[in-house]
């Protein structure tokens, strides 16, 4: 199994770099094997890791995979094997035993308990959800002035189905105590070197209750990629994807507001309705990252392509949110002037994203800019302007593309 | 026969849950070489536990604060043994070869 891996890769590696290149922009494609992202020091190789297609490496070691943005065009599903990766300790499994996993469920609770793949698969309901999983950090290396961290493009997005049992139902079964406040989610992943910097999320006892959060064994109708998260990944839909625990391995009721590295000090947003700041400037006060904030793209046409005057263009793209769903899409070819409505695609759901569609027609020629802006149900919008935070998580400004009327 | 059934199928379900594994790439990118002194001493503590990406990718503004931040981090963080007194010349060395001054 390892040495094959090895082999499809370089195979991979070898037959799909140039089709993979062609999904690009013209100004994302460099050498054969490298993309230049929209941005300086934008320079990336594309590599193919195991059961992973070409993508974009932001890091090797823990691996760091953002998918090309052309992989989003004309697709709602993003395949297991285009999906992004993020991990944060490069102690990460290599090999994992299905017949040997146990998830473990202790802390507060009256029952602990320790599950094989068999037990959650058969002791409990299975349910499945489309959601999107979106990096905090996805877009990062776009804010003006720029942020450290990871400088990612626009591609550490997915969506997929999720098929799994309810968090919920497991913790039912046991018996959370009184005073529960939080649940903690602990992976395989670990440190190098051992300290106090797993990595370990928390959620609210309500939240974790709540019934929509999940512990999924399956990605799109199949076992999750190890990269992604192989045999059990949680699924938080409708909020970033630091929560969505990979190689899901031990959760614990607190009595407490966990404290733990990844919750008190990373993955922390201003603590104020825009969650932003003046540009170069700490929040004072900040509370963890939660919620997913409204976004659309443009995934077709793309940046600098050429239309022809008086010929109808179709221009479509994807919209998300945290999971009020998506009212409207509208779209612009003068750069914000005027509006008009896109058609929007087949509902998955509202933690999905959901296809829109236009026609444009040029009327003269010269250059367009066109924009995308999403309205929620609830009525929460994009900012026109792009806001700013030191960490670079939340990017949602309206996108804009130019094209040429020729 | 309803039994059997269970049995023949829960053993083909056993047979064809093997190990999944993987076998990780190299890194693909390594420290910009220098003849500063630090350049030894990154090379030797900061691989142990990532691939330079981390900081080749860094936008042209960072700045020493950043990179010393950086620096403490790991030590405090995730209990990088970098002796206090090596690491001033990894921040140099990061500082000169990363951000504003990368060639």
């Amino acid at each position: 199994m390892n040495s094959s891996f090895l082999k499809r890769r370089q195979l991979l590696s070898a037959a799909l770099v140039g089709s993979a290149t062609s999904l690009l922009p013209s100004w994302a494609v460099g050498a054969s094997s490298k993309v230049i992202l929209p941005f300086a020091y934008g320079e990336r190789d594309l590599l193919a890791f195991p059961e992973k297609k070409p993508m974009i490496v932001h890091g090797s070691r823990p691996p760091q995979l953002e998918t090309p943005f052309g992989y989003f065009d004309n697709q709602i599903i993003t395949p297991n094997d285009e999906f992004f990766v993020r991990y944060h300790l490069a102690s990460i499994p290599t090999s994992i035993d299905p017949k040997t996993y146990r998830l473990k469920v202790g802390g507060n609770v009256k029952k602990t308990l320790e599950l094989s793949l068999h037990d959650i698969k058969t002791q409990f309901t299975s349910t499945s959800v489309v959601a999107v999983n979106q990096c905090s950090g996805n877009s990062r290396g776009l804010f003006e002035p720029r942020v450290n961290g990871g400088q990612l493009a626009n591609g550490a997005m997915g969506n997929a189905t999720w098929t799994g049992v309810s968090l919920q139902d497991i913790l039912l079964a046991s018996n959370p105590g009184l005073g529960s406040k939080q649940v903690t989610f602990d992976g395989l992943d670990a440190p190098v070197i051992p300290s106090n910097s797993d990595f370990i999320k928390a959620l609210d006892i309500d939240h974790a209750m709540h019934g929509e959060v999940m512990i999924a064994y399956q990605m799109n109708g199949v076992a999750i990629p190890m990269l992604n998260g192989y045999p059990l990944k949680l699924i938080v839909p409708g909020y970033y994807g630091t929560y969505w625990v990979k190689h899901l391995s031990e959760i614990n009721v607190v009595d407490t507001v966990f404290s733990g590295y990844w919750m008190e000090h990373a993955y922390r947003i201003p603590d104020n309705d825009c969650h932003c700041t003046p540009p170069g400037e700490k929040a004072t006060a900040t509370v963890p990252i939660n919620k997913l904030s409204i976004r659309s793209f443009i995934t077709n046409p793309t940046e600098g392509s050429a239309v022809h005057v008086n010929e109808p263009t179709l221009v479509r793209g994807i919209a998300f949110d945290s999971g009020n769903g998506i009212a409207q899409v509208l779209l612009s070819q003068d750069g914000g002037e005027s509006w008009i409505e896109t058609r929007l695609g087949q509902d998955l759901g509202r933690y999905s994203f959901r296809a829109w569609q236009a026609e444009i027609t040029a009327q003269q020629a010269g250059p367009l800019d066109l924009k995308v802006r999403a309205v929620s149900r609830t009525g929460e919008t994009q900012p026109m302007s792009a806001r700013w935070m030191s960490a670079g998580y939340m990017r949602n400004v309206v996108e804009s593309i130019r094209l040429t009327a020729v | 026969m309803n039994k059997l059934i269970y049995f023949i199928s829960l053993s083909l379900v056993a047979q064809l849950a093997f190990a999944k594994g993987m076998e990780l790439i190299e890194d693909t990118i390594l420290w910009r070489s220098s003849s500063l002194p630090g350049y030894n001493l990154t090379v030797s503590n900061c691989s142990t536990c990532h691939s330079a990406q981390y900081a080749e990718y860094q936008p042209p503004n960072s700045n020493p604060a950043f990179w010393k931040a950086q620096v403490s981090r790991m030590k405090k963080i995730f209990n990088a043994p970098i002796p206090d007194e090596d690491v001033p010349a990894i921040v140099e060395y990061l500082n000169q070869t990363y951000g504003d001054n990368r060639k």
